[in-house]
């Protein structure tokens, strides 16, 4: 079991790491959590991924196509919309200067 | 194409609709609930395809290993982050309160009670009908709506009436 410390330094990139998937083109809720989880040290809530792409398609940075599925329910892509290219390159950048940061104050 | 088995469809579909029950009656925000869970349907069809877990324990397996451990972050929507639903509510209450008690108080008094009625309605329930509207998402709010709306049309349907009746 994750160690609460854990699981509140990954909820804090989640959104990044969600943007970061959709960043690299379309994608539906399971191939998200499918790759975001394929590295050892991410991981997400089944509902946190849903939650982030709720939030963020209510901020109009993701947008939703639905493609018909004859074996379920109906497969819901997501997709960047031009402020969520922003946001992603806002947020990489931000990113970038702030782990070094924090890379460097453990190294002191 | 290979589908969930009725049995394990069925039982899908009660743990979702129990889910989206729950959060709903707790004053969560409806399109996150619809968000979250049209994802875990979508979810567990994809893995009990890719698993060849199609049957009713194959999907009882999945959704006891869901992470459902965040889904209490859903926005509340009971208060609203403004708190004005509470205020509108509260106002609504107030004016119906006053249309009540106030009116046979006031003539108890000497003072003029259809007056003192007619205030409590004209400052009390557009007042609380507009402070709802502006925080309509939350369920205080649109109680307040309703409640402030109810009082307005009995109000001018009363006046009206004695209007027309001369």
């Amino acid at each position: 079991m994750s160690k609460d410390w854990v699981s509140q330094m990954r909820k804090g990139v989640a959104e990044l790491c969600v943007l970061s998937v959709l960043g690299q083109g379309e994608a539906y809720g399971y191939e998200i959590l499918a790759k975001i989880r394929s590295n050892p040290n991410l991981s997400l809530g089944d509902s946190t991924l849903y939650l982030i792409l709720a939030r963020l398609e209510k901020e109009k940075l993701v947008k939703l196509r639905l493609a018909p599925s004859s074996s379920g329910p109906a497969r819901r892509y997501f997709s960047l919309t031009g402020m969520g290219r922003q946001r992603l390159v806002d947020m990489s950048i931000f990113w970038d200067g702030f782990s070094k940061d924090v890379s460097l104050l453990l190294k002191e | 194409m290979t589908q969930l088995t009725p049995d394990a469809q069925k039982r899908l579909s009660v743990f979702l609709k129990t889910t989206a029950a729950q959060l709903k009656n707790s004053g969560k925000d409806s399109t996150e609930i619809s968000m979250v869970i049209s994802g875990l349907d979508e979810q567990v069809h994809e893995i009990a395809l890719a698993e060849n877990m199609t049957d009713v324990e194959g999907v009882e397996t999945i959704l006891q290993e869901l992470d459902m451990s965040d889904i209490t972050l859903i926005e509340d929507k009971t208060f609203g982050p403004s708190g004005l639903g509470k205020i509108s509510l509260f106002l609504a209450l107030i004016t119906l309160f006053g249309i009540i008690f106030a009116a046979p108080i006031a003539e108890a008094i000497g003072m003029d009670g259809g007056a003192v009625m007619s205030t409590f309605v004209i400052f009390g329930a557009p007042a609380a009908t507009l402070l709802g509207y502006v925080d309509k998402e939350t369920q205080l709010a649109k109680a307040g709506m309703v409640l402030s709306a109810a009082i307005i049309i009995l109000f001018t349907l009363i006046i009206g009436m004695a209007l027309i009746g001369g």
